[in-house]
């Protein structure tokens, strides 16, 4: 085990904390799990080309429930209007503003879990965290306290529900650990817009495990943007698991962070779901960002598409991960990958993985993944209208990038994501 | 406004353009014929800065400046416009959304004020209608699943819009169907003006009959090796490029090779 | 779809045709592994000091490796004391200096394989080297190669009459510590194919080998070494099938391949291991490793398989492109039926400048067959303007078998280009039908289809082995359809 899963383990609770019983055991089995696997490593396939060093070299160390958050300091203004806001500040819940609409619910984790919330037990169990890989999960479950729940009431829309995560610099690097967990009752509705924006100079990591159950025909749209700072780690867990003819749809947009790993992973459980995952990585400096995304389709009639696009300059390091199961019993399944990337600078690198697995019959399934420069046919019809080559290039890597904000459902908010893309829209070197 | 001189030019190590040598005035449409193979796009390329197009000899002056010392966006900024033979697919850049960029770009260059949104959208209705073509190009990526037709169409309408003083128009009628050759060539006409030189490139003499130029050229192996009026063009298509070959040249009744002489 | 699943199980049931036991005595070595049995089979072949050597370092390195642990691989345990490193015909001792010397019974192996060695060897203008278990026993148009140079011959001889040549490019692809299966070869290879053709040669034939397992729980260590010289051109072409046993056997081939200045190898190979019967017992596990060395600037390295045997195939015919302008190549048709398990792709490692590769592979699932396409595509900071396309796709014949593909792409120079597109398909019901309607049975559309899906891999096959691939394919199919 690494000399940081060492310190981490050391770091857990003795005991199983407070709560029920059930809770208490889960929380042990996350924390078995961790003393005996520890952290992943470059060996766990998953995890081949992220190391973790950058973190050990940080001295992270777990955050107790002791310290209380304080106010937040300097935070960016929210990408958008919502409903109903919440402020989640070192992991925990900071402070709700808005109005929520009728059907839709928010509490505290805690507050969830000494209610015993009907299904949040079955939820929290299922997370799958059996692989050598999964130490980051164990960990999340061996400290279960913090977080958020989220419940739409069957045949409500829970209209537009905002998180807004940072932490706060200190002198040491803090490891905070969060679960959020949505349920989406039959033919619910949400649209969940998360936004990782902490102050400069932050070096703590954010582990989150976010995972939602969508009822049958519920419907649930999925905005993460992150902009974190170059010495901040966020380590995130996506787990939506989708009954019949339930529609996830998901928009990511990583702009920011040092070490940032995304493990999205749709299981279409019922039939004629659909999983739409689509995201943009615009990396620059040191970044490393990991996105791993999976979609196991174990009914029949599913479809899913995956549509990743990413720019790397500096010394940056990109990885993307998709990967298609079709499991047996799972016909008449339609999955569409595409992935494609820019590689902006010499010291930069693209690692990429499109992956299918197929299982069963009467299937389409295909990929696409490409990694290269900018048409120069295009840059050049681009200067002989006037623009300079540096315009021409932008607007192209921004066009590049477009293609994957333009499909949000609200272009308002795919404007001002764009923007935001152009304003750290990388140069060629 | 323009004054090619012994221009010499290569493409991949090999020499396309040997010693050519034009000169065009403001209000003028001059055409440049010729067989495949001949330089007819290279000439075009050149005078528009592409890289990978090499200029061994000669020189360009447009309006009073060295063009080949200038990078492909000024030039466009000084006037020139190349309608491309193949306009390439943008995908994910909106055609509205380019087009007002350039033109912002431009008039940036010539110290003009930039256009907001507004202004320039009323530009483009404005334009759209004397070129009496729909808006449904707007909204559309750059050229993207585009038509033949519809891809020339959109050359013109950007033509239209950047307003350039030099417009090389390549083989702008390879590709097109009768009625999409018309609607081209009278979105042209329209753009026609005093103070606008065009050199209209192309194999066939069709275009000529809906735009009629000034003078005629004939290109081949790099050189001009004839001019003449209008009713070259005619000539040429009776008897086919073979005559340049078997020396024919003098044949033809056509004004002597205008030799520009050499500073 | 269910109507045909009954002419697909006759198919899938037909036994495999090359499944018979030669009765020659063998000199056989009893099983087990150690440094004994290294320094003995290199005693045998009368090795120089030198290779004893290396092989026994290879022995070393080997001990100290895990048995690798595939991600999609069903396998059982692998006991590497249970097997014969060493089995050599007993007419060893005089060993056939032509065609007309080799033991009777043997080409009539051949004969029952299909391969009637000197017809074929006559009518095609194809010099075999065939290797019957570990030793090499008959090489034609061995006075035709030397005239032009070329050096076609067994590995043992070469140790013999080439040493410095072998000693020269030996483990120089592939190095003894590269992986488990590698190693072990190295440490007990016991004989394969040797070609150098010199500087600006084109090979005047193409050259062939065929492989054959025959002794009962004998692995099958061979190696390849082919080494082209600045200009030279060489086409080797290598088919392989072996009896049916019930025990899974093991074969763990090397091939290095070395292309220097403006060299162009070709390497087809058509192999059809027994793949176990149609309830998964027995088979060949087959562990091979395969890779080119682009070493001279605008060498060119191609290789085609078409695999439709073993129960498990695992191996990655390789390129590294280290001169500049390089082009590698890897063009595949793998088939898996009843419960065979495929896993196979290509590694491109792109270090010149300029350099090119292409991937066609086509992999078609049926039975309870598993197929997977694993690859890389490596792109290094000096690779400028290195490009590669890679088209990967996959067939599903029937509801329980598995098509999956894993490309790693890694690209770290900026002007490099990499393309990667996959599909996955089964024969349409429409297709099918159109075929039917116009009167095609159902057998013959469905090869119809699958040959169309195959096509671009086969032309890149020397004329008579697509013939021979194409005929493997339908009998490896034959009812398949559901």
């Amino acid at each position: 085990m690494s000399r940081l899963a060492t310190q981490l383990a050391a770091d857990l609770p003795g005991e199983s904390g407070s709560g029920l019983q059930w809770i208490r055991a889960l929380r042990d089995t996350g924390a078995r799990h961790f003393r005996k696997h520890g952290l992943p490593t470059r060996k766990d396939e998953a995890w081949k080309y992220t190391a973790l060093g950058v973190l050990e070299q940080g001295g992270l160390r777990l955050a107790t429930k002791t310290e209380p958050p304080s106010t937040p300091s300097s935070h960016s203004p929210p990408l958008a209007q919502a409903g109903f806001n919440l402020t989640m500040l070192d992991g925990q819940l900071l402070q709700q503003s808005g109005t929520p609409r009728a059907g839709l619910t928010v509490l505290s984790l805690a507050d969830a879990l000494s209610k015993d919330i009907n299904g949040l037990q079955v939820l929290l169990e299922s997370l799958p965290q059996g692989n050598s890989g999964d130490g980051f999960s164990a960990l999340n479950t061996a400290t279960l306290d913090s977080g958020v729940l989220v419940h739409v009431a069957a045949g409500t829309d829970g209209g537009r529900l905002m998180i807004n995560w940072s932490t706060q610099a200190r002198e040491k690097s803090l490891l905070f650990n969060t679960r959020v967990c949505v349920i989406l009752e039959p033919d619910a509705r949400l649209e969940l817009l998360e936004q990782f924006e902490s102050p400069q100079g932050n070096s703590n990591t954010c582990n989150i495990v976010l995972q939602a159950d969508l009822g049958e025909n519920a419907d649930l749209q999925h905005i993460r943007f992150q902009q974190e700072s170059e010495g901040a780690g966020l380590i995130t867990r996506t787990e939506v698991s989708q009954q019949t003819d339930s529609e996830y749809a998901y928009f990511g947009f990583d702009l920011g962070g040092g070490l940032v790993r995304h493990d999205l992973h749709a299981t279409l459980l019922g039939s004629g779901a659909k999983s739409d995952l689509s995201g943009a990585y615009l990396l620059d400096g040191k970044r490393h960002v990991d996105n791993h995304a999976r979609v196991d389709h174990q009914a029949a009639g599913g479809f899913s598409e995956q549509f990743f696009r990413g720019v790397a300059s500096g010394s940056a390091k990109a990885i993307f991960n998709t990967a298609v199961c079709v499991h047996p019993g799972a016909d008449e399944t339609e999955a569409r990958q595409s992935n494609a990337n820019i590689l902006l600078s010499a010291k930069a690198e693209i690692n990429t993985k499109p992956e299918l697995e197929i299982y069963a019959d009467e299937v389409i399934a295909s990929h696409g993944a490409t990694v290269g420069q900018l048409d120069e046919q295009a840059v050049f019809y681009l200067r002989s209208r006037g623009l300079n080559e540096q315009e021409a290039r932008q607007l192209l890597t921004t066009a590049f990038c477009r293609s994957v904000s333009d499909r949000l459902r609200d272009p308002q908010l795919g404007e001002v994501i764009s923007q935001r893309m152009m304003d750290v829209m990388p140069q060629a070197e | 406004m323009l004054r090619i001189t012994n221009l010499h030019a290569r493409v991949a190590g090999k020499e396309i353009l040997k010693g050519l040598s034009l000169e065009l005035k403001a209000g003028e449409i001059h055409a440049i014929m010729g067989p495949n193979g001949a330089g007819k796009s290279t000439l075009g390329n050149v005078l528009a800065g592409r890289e990978g197009y090499e200029v061994t000899d000669g020189e360009v002056i447009f309006n009073g400046k060295n063009l080949l010392e200038l990078e492909p966006e000024e030039r466009a900024c000084e006037g020139v416009f190349l309608a491309f033979q193949y306009p390439v697919e943008i995908p994910g850049v909106n055609n509205t959304y380019f087009l007002r960029a350039a033109l912002n770009a431009q008039r940036k260059y010539r110290g003009e004020e930039i256009l907001d949104s507004v202004g320039f959208l009323r530009l483009v209705r404005e334009k759209l209608k004397i070129l009496n073509i729909g808006d449904e190009l707007l909204h559309r990526a750059v050229n993207e699943g585009f038509s033949g037709g519809e891809k020339k169409r959109n050359e013109i309408f950007q033509m239209a819009v950047l307003e350039p003083s030099l417009a090389i128009l390549d083989e702008t009628d390879s590709g097109l169907d009768i009625d999409a050759l018309k609607t081209v060539a009278e979105g042209v006409n329209r753009l026609r003006s005093k103070d606008r030189g065009m050199i209209v490139v192309t194999h066939y003499q069709r275009l000529l009959d809906h735009i009629v130029p000034d003078r005629v050229h004939v290109l081949a192996d790099g050189q001009l090796v004839a001019t003449g009026g209008a009713d070259l063009a005619l000539k040429l298509e009776e008897q086919g490029y073979a005559w340049l070959e078997d020396g024919g040249i003098q044949t033809l009744n056509t004004d002597p090779v205008k030799q520009t002489a050499n500073p | 779809m269910t109507g045909n699943t009954s002419t697909i199980d006759t198919l899938v049931e037909q036994k495999y045709e090359h499944g018979f036991v030669t009765d020659i005595e063998s000199d056989t070595l009893p099983p087990g592994l150690s440094e004994d049995v290294i320094r003995g089979i290199s005693a045998r072949k009368k090795e120089p000091e030198w290779l004893l050597d290396w092989r026994l370092k290879a022995y070393a390195h080997w001990l100290e490796m895990e048995q690798p642990d595939w991600a999609h691989l069903n396998i059982d345990a692998i006991d590497f004391q249970d097997i014969s490193y060493f089995s050599a015909p007993k007419s060893d001792k005089d060993r056939p200096q032509s065609l007309d010397e080799v033991d009777p019974k043997l080409l009539e192996t051949y004969d029952k394989l299909g391969v009637p060695l000197h017809e074929r060897a006559r009518l095609a203008g194809v010099a075999v080297d065939a290797v019957f278990d570990s030793v090499s026993v008959g090489t034609t148009f061995k006075s035709e190669l030397k005239k032009a140079g070329v050096i076609f011959c067994s590995f043992s001889e070469a140790v013999q009459d080439h040493p410095e040549l072998v000693k020269k490019y030996l483990g120089s692809v592939v190095p003894q510590r590269d992986n488990f299966f590698a190693a072990l070869n190295c440490a007990v290879f016991t004989d394969g194919s040797f070609v150098f053709i010199p500087r600006g040669v084109r090979c005047p034939m193409e050259l062939s080998t065929y492989f054959r397992i025959n002794a009962a729980e004998t692995g099958q260590f061979e190696r390849t070494l082919i080494v082209a010289e600045p200009g030279s051109h060489v086409s080797y072409l290598e088919g392989c099938t072996a009896p049916m046993r019930d025990e899974n056997q093991l074969h763990a081939a090397v091939v290095e391949l070395v292309a220097l200045e403006d060299a162009n190898i070709k390497y087809s190979t058509v192999q059809n291991w027994y793949p176990g019967d149609e309830k998964g017992v027995g088979g060949i596990y087959n562990f091979v490793t395969k890779r080119g060395d682009c070493r001279g600037a605008r060498s060119r390295i191609s290789w085609t398989q078409v695999e439709t045997g073993s129960a498990i195939t695992w191996k990655y015919p390789s390129c590294v492109l280290r001169g500049d302008d390089s082009v590698g190549e890897f063009y595949s048709v793998a088939l898996t039926n009843n419960y065979q398990q495929a896993d196979t792709g290509t590694k491109m490692v792109h270090i010149g400048r300029n350099t090119r590769s292409k991937i066609i592979s086509k992999g078609i699932s049926a039975g309870r067959g598993q197929n997977a396409y694993r690859g890389l595509v490596r792109m290094t900071p000096p690779a400028e303007n290195a490009r590669n396309y890679t088209q990967c796709d996959s067939m599903l014949i029937g509801k329980s078998c598995g098509a999956h593909t894993f490309p790693y792409i890694e690209v770290r120079n900026p002007s490099a280009k990499v393309e990667h597109e996959a599909t996955t398909s089964r024969i349409g019901e429409d297709q099918l039908f159109y075929c039917l309607q116009r009167g095609i049975s159902e057998e013959d559309a469905v090869s119809m289809i699958v040959d169309g899906f195959c096509k671009q891999v086969f032309k890149e096959l020397p004329m008579e082995f697509a013939v021979e691939a194409k005929a493997l394919l339908e009998v490896s199919l034959e009812g398949a359809v559901g």
